[in-house]
C-alpha cells in the first residue's frame, strides 16, 4: 500500500510540474514588482532547484509529515491549512453519503420488489434524471430556490458570520467536536448491537432493540448538544449543512439507488430467494433478509469507495456553497499554481482512497461468509 | 410477519432532532451565554485595545474588544463579500511579496496611516497624518537632500498611544533592515539595498533614493535623500509620505525577537498582527478561516469628522458604520443570490464582476451595477529582436489592420472599448485626450475596411513589402485578399505566431488574437494565431531566452497598471533598464529608443505634476508612433451593491468601488 502511494504521489508531483509556469508568475502582472523580487521568491520557493531535487526534497518532507508552506497562503504551512478543512469537508461528504446510501439503498431494494409497477417507473425515472443533471446548474438551481426564493436554508458558506462574532467558540473545534460526537455515537452503537446479537435470541427483539438503541444515541446527542452552551452555534451548522447535503445527497442517492435496484434484480432470480418464498416467508423478510443483504455486496463497496472519491467530486458543491473544505482549496490552489497546496489536498483524496480500498475488502469478509471462510 | 414500529420511531426521532437543531439556529444567540458575562475592558497580547461595538462580550478568536465606543459611526454593519480568504493579518507581510493578496489589502488596509494620502476620485494628494497640507519639497544640505515633514500632535493610535515621528521612524527601519519586498520597495524608496539583504558576491548599484529617515522631535519626521528625488521617490503616492506606519510599541519585541532568530524576515512576516492598534478608520477584529473577517470601527481615527474635496466631490471621513463583516464566498453566483437576499452590500472583486450576472442584478431594484474603467491595457506586443517585427512599417502595417472598433462593437458587443494610449481614459490627470486622437488617427480609428487596407498595402509598400498577390479592392467593389507578403530583402516573410490567452481565459483577448490572425491572412501575412494556456505565454514571453532572444513573435497580453497617481510603468515596460532578456524586468519586446530613455530620466526626476504631465504625454506620443505594442482594448470593472441599503459618496472613480476598498471609511448604511 505504502509503494502505491510513493507512486501515486510521484505521479501527482509529476503531473502538477508538467503544468506550465509557476506560482511567481502571478507578479508579472504588476509593474511595481521588479524582475529580481521574482527571482527571489523563486529561490525562497525552492523553484529555481532542478526538478529531481525537487521531488526528493518534497517526498522526504512529505512522510516527515511537513507537507511545506503554501505558495499562495504564504506563511501559511499547507498541514495547517488541510487540517482546517478536512473536518468540514468531512462533514458534508460524511452527511451526503450516508444520507443518499441509507436513502438510496432502501427505496433501491423497494423499487426492484415492484417492478414494473408506476411507481419503479417514477423513480427510475427520478434516478436517471437526478445522476445524469448537469450538477453545477442544479446545485444553483437548489441554492437559489431554497436559499433565496423559499428562504428556508442559508446562501451556502458554513456558519453565520454575525452569529459568531465573539460567540467565544471556533467553528474549527465545533465541525470536529460534532464529527467526534457523531463517530463515537456510531462506535456505541456498534458495541450495543455487538452486545445484543449475543444476548438476544430472537430476531424480531434484536431488531427491536437495536432501534432503540439507535434512538438513544440519536436522541443523546440530540440532548447532548442541546444542552451545551455551543447549540446555537452547532445548530447554525446543521442549518447551512442542511441545502449542500440534500443537494450532493440527491445525486448520489439516484446512483445508489440504481445500482440497489439492478443488483437485487440479480439477487431476486437466486434459488435461494426461491427457496424462501418456497418456505413461505413473508415477503418483507424475503426481500430484506434474503435478497437484500446479498445485494447489499456492491452497494457497500460502492459506499466505501464513494467516501474517498466524493472528496474530489465535493469540488463543485464546495465552490457553489462557498463551502471552506478541501475541494475548494485544491481548485484555488490549481488556479494560484499553488502546488504544494493541490499536492497535499489531492494526497488527502489518495490516502482516503488507500483507506477506502481496505476497509472495502475488510468489509467485504464481514458481509459474505464464502469469502471470510476462503 | 408484522412490520415494528421502532422504524418509524427512529424516524420521528431524527426528524426531531434535525427541527430542534434548526429551532435552535433560528433561534438566535441565546445559547452561549456562558461566554459573555466576565468581559470587561479586555487587551490584547501587546496591551493594544480595540473598540467594543458588541457589548463588551469577549472573543476567543483573540482579539479583544475594550469597551471603547463607536464615536461618530453608526452600528450598522457593513457587509462586502469578497471571493478568496485573507492569508495574513500580519501589515509587514501584508505588502510584502511573500504574502502580498488584494483580498488581504480589502481587509487591513484601512486599519494603516500614512503622512500622505491620495483623494479620490481626483487623485490628488492629500494631508492625513502630516500637518501641513503641501507636501514639503526635499532642499539641499551639502551632498544630500532633506525634506522635513510636520506631523499633526494629537493623533492617537487607535489604544490610545499618541502617534509620533517614531513610529514612521520605526516603520521605514523595520522595512528596509528585514528586506520588505514588493510594495514595501517602493514605499521604502531606499537608495540601496541595507546590507542584510545583498549577498557577497552581489553587485549593488545605488539610485536616487533615501538613505535615512529620522525623527527630529516627536512631530518632525527628517527624510534624508543622496540627490535631489523626483516624483518617482517623492510624491503622487510614491515613496515615504505614502508609507504605512504601524506602532512600535506595539511591534518593537516582535521586530526584537524577529531581528535575533535564525531567519529574521520569516520571523516577522509569521507573525501574528491580530491585536495590533490601528490608524485607519478600522480596526482589525477577526478571521474565521473560511468564512469571514471582521474590523471594527476606529474611534479614535484622527481623520474622522474631516471633508475631503476631491474631483468635484465634496464628503466626509467617517466611519460612520460600527463594523464592516468581510463574508466569503465561493463563487460569483453565490454571491450575487447573496447581495439579492441581502447578505451583503457590495461585492468586491479585482477581476470585476461577470457580465453574465448583471442582469439578474438590474431585476432586482435595490441593487446596483456600476461599470467604471479599469487601470490597465490590454496590448499586441511585438519581439523587437526578431523580423519583420523589429520594422516599423510592419508593426505599423499591423496596428492599421487591426480593427478595434468592428471587434469590440460588432463581435464583442460593446463590452470592452478600444484604446490608444497608454494612459487609461479614466486617469483623468494624466489622460492626454490629444495624444490619443494622434495615435488614433495613425492607427485609422474608424476606418473602413477597404481603407485601412489600402493604408496597409501603402506603409508596406513605401517599405519595400511586395506580395505575389496584391490584396485590394477590385473594381466592383470586392475584395481580393492578399497573397505571400514579400520582405524588403525579397524573401517572403516566414511564418509568424501570434499568441493569445485560450477562450476560456480571456474570451475578449483570444477573440482579438482571432481577429487580427484573420485580418493578416487576408492581407498575405501569414500570421497564425495560437490559443495557449496563460501561464505558458508567460513562460514563453518572459523567461525563454534563447541565445539572447526571447522565443515568440507576437502576444497579446494585459497589464494593471499600479498608482494612477504617478504612471511610472513606462520604464517599467519600455525601459532600457527593464529588458526582459538583460535584466529578467518586464521590457520583453525589447525596445530601446535613446529619445525615450531621456524622456523618462526627465519625468523621474520631475518634482511636481505640472512638469511631469508634457513629458508622460510625450512618452505616450513615442509609444503610439514607434508601437512596442498596440493597444487594444480595455473592458472596464464591474461591481454591483445594494443601492438601497448603503450609500457611497460617489461610485464613479478608477478602477472602480473597491479601489478605495469599498470606501468603508465613507459609507453610510441605512
Amino acid at each position: 500500500m505504502a509503494a502505491v502511494f510513493l507512486v501515486f504521489l510521484t505521479l501527482l508531483f509529476v503531473l502538477l510540474h508538467a503544468m506550465p509556469g509557476d506560482i511567481t508568475n502571478n507578479l508579472v502582472g504588476n509593474p511595481n514588482i521588479p524582475a529580481s523580487a521574482r527571482e527571489e521568491l523563486r529561490r525562497e520557493l525552492g523553484l529555481d532547484l532542478p526538478l529531481w531535487q525537487q521531488y526528493l526534497r518534497y517526498v522526504s518532507n512529505f512522510f516527515r509529515g511537513n507537507l511545506g508552506m503554501s505558495f499562495s497562503r504564504a506563511p501559511n504551512q499547507v498541514s495547517t491549512i488541510l487540517l482546517d478543512a478536512i473536518p468540514r469537508t468531512v462533514f458534508l461528504i460524511a452527511s451526503a453519503t450516508l444520507v443518499s446510501f441509507w436513502l438510496g439503498f432502501k427505496t433501491g431494494k423497494i423499487v426492484a420488489w415492484r417492478r414494473g409497477t408506476r411507481s419503479e417507473h417514477a423513480l427510475v425515472t427520478a434516478g436517471v434524471f437526478f445522476q445524469t443533471i448537469f450538477y453545477p446548474w442544479f446545485a444553483i438551481v437548489m441554492l437559489w430556490l431554497f436559499g433565496l426564493i423559499l428562504g428556508w436554508f442559508p446562501l451556502g458558506r458554513f456558519i453565520t458570520a454575525s452569529l459568531w462574532n465573539d460567540s467565544g467558540f471556533e467553528p474549527r473545534d465545533l465541525f470536529t467536536l460534532m464529527l467526534v460526537t457523531g463517530v463515537a455515537a456510531a462506535l456505541l452503537y456498534g458495541v450495543a448491537t455487538l452486545v445484543i446479537r449475543r444476548v438476544a435470541r430472537r430476531s424480531d427483539i434484536r431488531t427491536r432493540a437495536q432501534r432503540v438503541v439507535g434512538a438513544l444515541m440519536v436522541l443523546g446527542c440530540v440532548v447532548g448538544w442541546w444542552a451545551s452552551p455551543a447549540r446555537t452555534y452547532a445548530a447554525d451548522i446543521v442549518h447551512h449543512t442542511i441545502l449542500p447535503v440534500m443537494t450532493l445527497a440527491v445525486v448520489n442517492y439516484a446512483a445508489v439507488m440504481l445500482l440497489t435496484r439492478s443488483s437485487m434484480l440479480e439477487t431476486m432470480q437466486e434459488d435461494y430467494v426461491l427457496t424462501a418464498r418456497a418456505k413461505g416467508l413473508d415477503e418483507g423478510s424475503i426481500r430484506d433478509r434474503h435478497a437484500a443483504r446479498n445485494a447489499l455486496l456492491p452497494v457497500a463497496t460502492s459506499l466505501v469507495l464513494s467516501l474517498a472519491l466524493v472528496v474530489g467530486g465535493a469540488i463543485i458543491t464546495e465552490t457553489i456553497f462557498s463551502w471552506p473544505g478541501v475541494g475548494l482549496l485544491i481548485l484555488d490552489g490549481i488556479y494560484a499554481n499553488d502546488i504544494p497546496l493541490v499536492m497535499g489536498g489531492l494526497a488527502v483524496i489518495g490516502v482516503l482512497a488507500l483507506i477506502g480500498h481496505l476497509v472495502a475488502d475488510v468489509l467485504y469478509a464481514v458481509l459474505d461468509p464464502r469469502i471470510r471462510l476462503a | 410477519m408484522k412490520r415494528s414500529g421502532g422504524g418509524r420511531a427512529l424516524r420521528l426521532v431524527v426528524l426531531m432532532a434535525v427541527l430542534s437543531l434548526v429551532a435552535a439556529a433560528c433561534s438566535g444567540g441565546g445559547g452561549a451565554d456562558t461566554t459573555t458575562g466576565d468581559s470587561g475592558p479586555a487587551t490584547t497580547a501587546g496591551d493594544s485595545q480595540v473598540p467594543d461595538t458588541t457589548g463588551g462580550s469577549d472573543s476567543a478568536g483573540g482579539s479583544e474588544t475594550a469597551g471603547g465606543e463607536t464615536a461618530a459611526s453608526g452600528d450598522a454593519t457593513y457587509r462586502l463579500g469578497i471571493f478568496q480568504d485573507i492569508i495574513t493579518t500580519n501589515p509587514w507581510a501584508d505588502s510584502d511579496t511573500c504574502c502580498n493578496s488584494v483580498w488581504n489589502r480589502f481587509v487591513l488596509q484601512s486599519t494603516y496611516g500614512f503622512l500622505y494620502d491620495l483623494a479620490y476620485p481626483g487623485l490628488e494628494p492629500r494631508a492625513s497624518l502630516a500637518a501641513v497640507e503641501e507636501v514639503p519639497q526635499p532642499e539641499q544640505e551639502g551632498d544630500v537632500w532633506v525634506a522635513r515633514i510636520p506631523m499633526k500632535e494629537g493623533a492617537t493610535w487607535s489604544d490610545g498611544e499618541p502617534v509620533t515621528a517614531h513610529d514612521l521612524v520605526f516603520t521605514w527601519n523595520t522595512a528596509y533592515e528585514f528586506c520588505l519586498t514588493g510594495n514595501w520597495t517602493d514605499m521604502v524608496s531606499a537608495a540601496r539595498p541595507h546590507e542584510n539583504c545583498v549577498s557577497e558576491d552581489q553587485e549593488v548599484t545605488e539610485g536616487v533614493g533615501v538613505i535615512s529617515v529620522e525623527a527630529e522631535d516627536d512631530y518632525t519626521v527628517k527624510v534624508t535623500f543622496n540627490d535631489k528625488p523626483g516624483l518617482s521617490t517623492w510624491g503622487l503616492g510614491n515613496g515615504v509620505w505614502n508609507m504605512f506606519i504601524f506602532p512600535q510599541h506595539h511591534w518593537e519585541s516582535v521586530v526584537e525577537e524577529a531581528r535575533n532568530s535564525d531567519d529574521p524576515k520569516n520571523a516577522l512576516v509569521n507573525a501574528s498582527g491580530e491585536g495590533a492598534p490601528a490608524l485607519g478608520p478600522t480596526v482589525f477584529d477577526q478571521h474565521v478561516t473560511g468564512s469571514h473577517a471582521r474590523t471594527l470601527a476606529n474611534p479614535q481615527h484622527h481623520e474622522t469628522g474631516e471633508t475631503i474635496s476631491s474631483g468635484g466631490v465634496d464628503y466626509e471621513v467617517g466611519p460612520f458604520v460600527g463594523d464592516i463583516e468581510f463574508t466569503l464566498y465561493g463563487s460569483q453566483d453565490a454571491a450575487v443570490l447573496g447581495l439579492a437576499a441581502g447578505e451583503v452590500d457590495l461585492l468586491l472583486n479585482p477581476q470585476g464582476m461577470s457580465v453574465g450576472l448583471q442582469d439578474q442584478v438590474a431585476d432586482n431594484p435595490e441593487l446596483a451595477a456600476v461599470i467604471n474603467p479599469q487601470n490597465g491595457f490590454r496590448y499586441l506586443g511585438f519581439n523587437l529582436d526578431r523580423e519583420p517585427m523589429s520594422d516599423l512599417a510592419f508593426r505599423r502595417a499591423m496596428a492599421v489592420i487591426t480593427d478595434k472598433e468592428y471587434i469590440t462593437d460588432n463581435l464583442l458587443q460593446g463590452v470592452p472599448y478600444p484604446v490608444y494610449s497608454a494612459i487609461p481614459r479614466g486617469n483623468v490627470a494624466w489622460h492626454d485626450p490629444e495624444v490619443e486622437e494622434e495615435i488614433r488617427a495613425d492607427e485609422m480609428g474608424g476606418a473602413s475596411h477597404q481603407e485601412r487596407v489600402e493604408e496597409a498595402v501603402r506603409i508596406l509598400t513605401e517599405a519595400g513589402y511586395s506580395w505575389e498577390v496584391e490584396p485590394h479592392y477590385d473594381q466592383n467593389g470586392t475584395f481580393v485578399p492578399g497573397q505571400t507578403l514579400i520582405g524588403p530583402d525579397g524573401e517572403p516573410v516566414r511564418q509568424l505566431e501570434l499568441l493569445s490567452p485560450t477562450p476560456g481565459y480571456d474570451p475578449f483577448r483570444a477573440t482579438f488574437g482571432q481577429q487580427i490572425a484573420a485580418s493578416a491572412l487576408e492581407m498575405g501575412i501569414p500570421v497564425a494565431n495560437l490559443p495557449t494556456d496563460f501561464n505558458r505565454i508567460i513562460d514563453i514571453v518572459y523567461n525563454e531566452v534563447v541565445d539572447g532572444e526571447l522565443q515568440f513573435d507576437m502576444v497579446i497580453l494585459g497589464w494593471q497598471l499600479g498608482n494612477p497617481a504617478f504612471p511610472g510603468f513606462m520604464r517599467s515596460f519600455f525601459g532600457a533598464d527593464n529588458l526582459t532578456v538583460v535584466t529578467g524586468g518586464n521590457n520583453n519586446t525589447g525596445f530601446n529608443n535613446p529619445e525615450f530613455e531621456e524622456l523618462l530620466d526627465q519625468f523621474d526626476a520631475a518634482s511636481s505634476f505640472e512638469e511631469a504631465l508634457p513629458i508622460m504625454s510625450e512618452l505616450q506620443r513615442i509609444i503610439g508612433r514607434e508601437k512596442p505594442y498596440v493597444l487594444l482594448f480595455e473592458s472596464g470593472i464591474l461591481e454591483f451593491y445594494n443601492d438601497e441599503r448603503i450609500d457611497l459618496p460617489f461610485t464613479e472613480l478608477l478602477g472602480g468601488v473597491q479601489t478605495l476598498d469599498g470606501m468603508q471609511a465613507y459609507v453610510a448604511v441605512r
